[in-house]
């Protein structure tokens, strides 16, 4: 039985050829292409509130803003968000555009979401991936 | 087998190599000093029968690793394996439904004279496999030495995808794109240039691949379901990162869960791969076959550190989960000859007999090789030889290309 290719030529690796190519021109393909924006309602105090308190058409009272950021998801309702992001008026259909946000409505906190993986196990392990 | 010290050194070889994708050639090791991963000029030889022998005990090997998965599954010894519970309903799924699996790779300690034996089985994440697959196959072809290589790994690969795609197509209706991931932290380029040259195998063999990083892949907490930064689902996604790693993730629990729901992500290599990518392997191995005559020729004692003989004295000593030699410590009569630092352990150690590596020595010093032998599709499928200075094969050994039956040059 043969134990090696069947053609004895040079291999067509195209993919790997044009990666290193780009690799020792230090060219990065594939890095981060922005950090996973995701947005949340909060009370004046920078509690999170139920998102209907930041759809542009409700009429109660209070002051409610918009926060837009690289937070995790699934923050509970109640609790604190953390510091960071940027403040949006949710009245300002202006601004919520420019945030990314739809120009009106409710907006659901963070529907998703990257960085789940590689949280840095690996680099506290102190090897690479591979084995 | 033999080590040839004089072989061809091909002009430009260095610049030749990182064009070919080995761009982590250049190590830096402590010290500071910058050193070639891939060694051009020497290399190693075997005839063809010694190459059919060992392509036989790969097979047999690959066999028995299956044996020991049918055994833990069976017997319910994922506690014993230090397998997360978490895991265990979906290791049992794939177990039996044989997901797409591409390859895996033994670490074999081989001298030359008697059988092979199995080191470790990096059945998960292997890497090393740009410079098997491509660079020893390109210097082969270029120098001209030897008939032939152990290297049938491309052609291999590429119907290994075939089969497997074909298969999942089938299955689901569905014309999967393969997304190919590896992790940013990752910086050498080993890990990238090995997606890179799996995406040119799964074009070769007619589907569309897709590269991205692990940190970029979204979960969709609406629809539990995983998706690139361009918002395409992840039919099938090859992941150059290990399981036990990714379990500990924020998204672990929504990928067990997404992958055992119909139209779930298919992640390769499969969640089973844990069976056999932990040291536990070794002493289940060794309990199953170590007294078979023909069979436990190819292993090398092997215990949990808990049932050890009290007599032995002289072992290695692996954590269960390590990688590139960390942790791993030679104690001989009671001491402590070597030991790699790292941060593995907690999990547990097995304990394995001490077998030193064959020395086939040069001018320039000893050189202690571990055969690196390639099993795609669960086929026998080509060589890599690492060699190492010392006794313990880490990420600052030697790449050494290998032939078969080279005549050397008449003067």
């Amino acid at each position: 039985m043969a134990v090696s290719n069947r053609i004895r030529a040079a291999l067509t690796t195209t993919v790997l050829a044009t990666a290193a190519t780009g690799f020792m021109a230090g060219c990065g393909a594939g890095e981060d292409e922005g950090e996973e924006q995701v947005a949340y309602c909060t009370d004046a105090d920078g509690n999170i509130v139920d998102d209907d308190y930041c759809d542009d058409s409700y009429n109660g009272g209070g002051l409610f803003f918009l926060y837009i950021g690289g937070f995790r998801s699934g923050l509970p309702v109640g609790s604190r968000l953390p510091s960071g992001g940027t403040r949006i008026d949710p009245r300002d259909s202006a601004a919520r555009q420019r945030a990314g946000l739809p120009a009106s409505g409710k907006v659901t906190g963070g529907t998703r979401v990257s960085g789940g993986i590689g949280s840095g196990v690996g680099g506290r392990a102190g090897t690479g991936a591979g084995s | 087998m033999r080590r040839i010290e004089s072989g061809v050194v091909r002009p430009g070889w260095e610049a030749e190599i990182e064009a070919q994708g080995l761009v982590y050639n250049k190590t830096q090791v402590p010290g500071g000093e910058v050193r070639s991963y891939w060694r051009e000029g020497p290399f190693y030889d075997f005839s063809m029968d010694e190459v059919q022998m060992l392509e036989g005990a790969v097979a047999q090997l690959f066999e028995m690793c299956v044996a020991a998965g049918d055994h833990v599954v069976d017997n319910d010894l994922f506690d014993r394996m230090r397998i997360p519970p978490m895991a265990r309903p979906q290791i049992r799924r794939t177990w039996e439904s044989e997901p797409p699996s591409i390859y895996a790779r033994f670490d074999l300690r081989y001298d030359g004279q008697g059988p092979p034996q199995l080191l470790e089985f990096n059945a998960d994440t292997p890497t090393g496999l740009v410079e098997s697959a491509v660079t020893q196959w390109n210097w082969h072809l270029f120098t001209g030495q030897g008939r032939d290589q152990w290297n049938a790994l491309h052609d291999k690969l590429v119907a290994a995808w075939t089969r497997n795609l074909v298969k999942w197509e089938r299955r689901t209706g569905v014309r999967p794109r393969v997304h190919l991931a590896w992790t940013s932290e990752e910086t050498s380029g080993e890990d990238r240039m090995t997606v890179a040259y799996l995406m040119d195998t799964v074009v070769q063999a007619g589907y569309e691949a897709i590269e991205l990083v692990v940190e970029d892949i979204v979960l969709d907490d609406g629809d539990g379901r995983f998706y690139d930064a361009q918002g395409r689902h992840l039919d099938l996604v090859f992941k150059l990162y290990p399981w036990e790693w990714l379990l500990e993730d924020e998204f672990g629990p929504a990928v067990l869960a997404d992958s055992a729901r119909p139209g779930g992500t298919t992640w390769v290599e499969p969640v089973y791969k844990m069976l056999w990518s932990t040291k536990a392997l070794l002493p289940v191995l060794w309990q199953l076959f170590g007294t078979d005559p023909a069979l436990g020729r190819y292993l090398l004692p092997a215990y949990f550190a808990d049932e050890a003989p009290t007599s032995w004295r002289s072992y290695v000593r692996k954590p269960l989960w390590g990688r590139e030699g960390a942790n791993v410590a030679i104690v001989r009569e009671g001491e402590v000859l070597a030991e790699l630092p790292g941060r593995y352990g907690t999990e547990g150690y097995v304990l394995q007999e001490f077998a030193p590596l064959p020395d086939f020595a040069g001018v320039d010093g000893p050189h202690h090789p571990v055969l690196g032998a390639w099993v795609v599709d669960g086929e026998p499928a080509g060589l890599g030889i690492r060699e190492s200075d010392g006794l313990i094969t880490d990420n600052l050994s030697y790449f050494v290309p290998h032939t078969i039956d080279y005549q050397p040059p008449r003067a």
